[in-house]
């Protein structure tokens, strides 16, 4: 093709649809901070981990069978039978823990960078609904292998529902379509994990990187790089999305491809965490596994959840403690956003914080006694209290911060 | 300075998730005996095949597993697969399938024998090869035998005519902390050849728990050699792009 003939189609379609305008905004003069550093690359990980999902998720679909009496051994069908099926099932198997990992540092960034102070509070709610979401999609899929765990797992989960006032046994019958879990469970379990969370988290991503694009990448500093353009009206500390940052994340790509071939190839069950060998007996609605324990990514709710006497208010806290992360935005009142600027008080804050994840994570994947229980609870009140003592420092004008650089840092 | 910050994050996460990894393989309070298999090793792969058609698929079956695919996987032909696992007439992808009925293994041991296809990656290699090798005499159990790693165990000691009769080791509370064949009492083999069968048999279930993970592994080498081609090439263009970029 010729360069005019190529330019004319161009145009052709332009004036039909706006393919170049939309390449500009969102490609080649979307510009990201120059200093954009590790923290920054979790986002488009999470795009590829989600299309990654996608495709085996699609190939899965094509042998699994949704049936009680099938949904097992189809797996190991899968997995023993068809051309190339273990390779797509350890994809998927994999590719949700590595969507956590990747989601969790992602979340993790925006702490540390303040991304979610204004104007990206509502890119924060989205985030945090694409977060909720997906621990909804995992799950669900979580119980479509028809394991043991599989099954009392969707037990216990579903029971929470029971806590809902009046209406709870009625609600958990209404889920469960039945006494029990049962096959119909099954089947609903599979109709949202496969078309309607997907739909759901498509749709989310899409107005998570509209929104994105509207206020424009956050900076390791907490800097606009906007608010200095040349004559032309790029920013001066930019650089293009195109090429730049697709060639940046690329490489992130393969370093992150080698960390999860690595695991897929040699180590797909990941010690017990990415596939746990409660789970390699079938489902048995008579027999009660000894301890019942989510995934590795659930366990610090779940350690909030089996520490707290309480059943009910267990589940209040449990949920409390996700649905606490809507509000950030208006929690934190400091004027400064990137932690290399704040005061002392918000990084031992963090700090602390961070902690009791890893310790309720840690307090989740022990049995519900003693020391786990103790620290569960101790950490519980701390994980909480980082929302109330934020709000505190910043409100009340503790914090010290230091003065913040006109332009980005290199 | 932010990079060493985060060296220690990721450290202390990887610390983290190594001291909650011994919590999941919880066994029964014993030490477990390690085989010391291979899955590279087709040679002890084929023989532990073998000795399980032999022994042990009278009762057992592994569902899983086809005769043609064991076959191909230990480089041996339908030929091999016809004279020492299939007894009888069968399609060459049948399932390996036990002879008894369970109905009856039920009637018989209380409990019908458990299929084997996916045994070795719920209870690992260790826990099956130490059932083999810890079984011991007992007259007040139905069969004849207590186990360590299982106590009471339904599953008679059906290697008893290789290993001979082995008679617990008490410490001084009466605990059982061993077993032992007592001189004139050995089987048809001796003690090394005894734990090498068992070793073999412990090969093939932990083969037949995922048949595809030696050749996974294989692969696995290649696509992390290409992705390092790939990686380096595309670290390499981006510093070409950024050269101009920092400062
Ligand atoms: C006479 C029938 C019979 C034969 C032959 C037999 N087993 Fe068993 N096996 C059983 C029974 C019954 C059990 C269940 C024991 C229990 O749970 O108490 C069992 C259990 C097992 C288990 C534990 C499985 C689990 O998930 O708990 C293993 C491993 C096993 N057998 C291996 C073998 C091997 C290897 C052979 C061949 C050397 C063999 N068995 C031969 C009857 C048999």
């Amino acid at each position: 093709m010729s360069e005019q003939s190529a330019s004319g189609l161009k145009r052709w379609i332009d004036d039909r649809f706006p393919m170049t305008s939309t390449w500009r905004y969102h490609m080649s003069e979307y510009y990201v901070p120059k200093n954009i550093n590790f923290w920054y690359y979790f986002g488009s990980l999470s795009i590829l981990v989600f299309v990654i999902l996608i495709l085996s998720g699609i190939w899965l679909m094509m042998y699994y069978q949704p049936s009680a009496e099938q949904a097992f051994s189809s797996v190991h069908f899968i997995m023993r039978d068809v051309d190339w099926g273990w390779l797509v099932r350890y994809m998927h198997t994999t590719g949700a823990s590595a969507f956590f990992i990747v989601v969790y540092l992602h979340m993790y960034r925006g702490l540390l960078y303040g991304s979610y102070q204004k104007p990206r509070e509502l890119l924060w709610i989205t985030g945090v609904l694409l977060y909720l979401v997906l621990m909804a999609e995992a799950f669900m899929g979580y119980v479509l292998p028809w394991g043991q765990m599989s099954y009392w797992a969707a037990q216990v989960i579903i029971s929470l529902a029971g806590a809902v006032p009046v209406w709870g046994e009625e609600l958990v019958i209404w889920l469960q379509g039945g006494f029990i879990v049962n096959e119909a469970t099954l089947g609903r379990m599979f109709a949202m994990h496969t078309v309607a969370l997907p739909l759901v988290l498509l749709a989310l991503t899409f107005v998570h990187i509209v929104g994105l694009h509207h206020v424009g990448t956050s900076s390791p500093d907490g800097v606009e790089i906007k608010k200095l353009k040349d004559a032309n009206g790029k920013p001066l500390d930019g650089i293009p999305f195109y090429p730049h940052v697709v060639i940046k994340d690329t490489f992130a790509f393969g370093i992150f491809l080698i960390l999860f071939c690595g695991v897929l190839f040699f180590v797909p069950d990941f010690f017990g965490y990415f596939i746990e060998s409660p789970n390699l007996t079938t489902a048995d609605p008579l027999q009660t596994p000894e301890s019942i324990h989510p995934t590795w990514y659930f366990r610090a709710w779940y350690g909030m959840l089996q520490s707290i006497p309480s059943q009910n208010l267990g589940i209040v806290v449990m949920l409390g403690a996700s649905f606490i992360l809507l509000f950030l935005p208006w929690i934190d009142r400091g004027q400064v956003r990137s932690i290399r600027y704040r005061g002392l008080g918000y990084k031992v804050g963090l700090a602390v914080f961070t902690l009791s994840f890893i310790v309720l994570t840690w307090s989740g994947s022990k049995s519900p006694t003693g020391l786990p229980v103790l620290l569960g609870q101790i950490f519980t009140v701390v994980y909480f209290g980082y929302f109330v003592f934020l709000w505190a420092y910043t409100y009340f004008g503790f914090e010290k911060t230091k003065p913040v650089p006109e332009r980005v840092t290199s | 300075m932010y990079k060493n910050k985060l060296a220690i994050v990721l450290s202390a996460l990887f610390v983290l998730s190594c001291a909650g990894t011994a919590q999941g393989s919880s066994g029964p309070g014993m030490e477990l005996m390690e085989p010391g298999v291979s899955r590279h090793d087709q040679a002890s792969i084929r023989k532990g095949a073998e000795h399980f058609a032999q022994y042990c698929s009278g009762c057992h079956s592994v569902e899983y597993l086809r005769y043609q695919r064991v076959a191909e996987d230990v480089g041996k032909g339908m030929a091999w697969a016809r004279q020492e696992l299939m007894h009888g007439e069968k399609e060459p992808h049948a399932p390996i399938l036990a002879a008894m009925d369970p109905q009856d293994g039920e009637e018989w041991f209380n409990i019908a024998p458990p299929d084997l296809s996916l045994t070795a990656r719920e209870k690992s290699e260790a826990w099956i090869y130490t059932y083999l090798n810890t079984f011991y005499k007992d007259e007040s159990a139905e069969v004849g035998f207590n186990n360590m790693v299982q106590p009471g165990t339904s599953m008679p000691h059906v290697l008893a005519s290789l290993q001979g009769t082995p008679r617990a080791v008490r410490d001084d509370h009466g605990e059982v902390v061993g077993t032992e064949v007592p001189e004139g009492e050995r089987g048809a083999l001796s003690e090394a050849e005894y734990e090498a069968f068992t070793a073999d048999l412990t090969a093939f279930l932990s083969y037949a728990s995922q048949p595809i993970a030696a050749k996974r592994e294989r692969i696995g080498i290649w696509v992390l050699l290409f992705l390092v081609v790939f990686t380096t090439v595309f670290y390499l263009l981006y510093k070409e792009y950024f050269r101009g970029v920092k400062k």
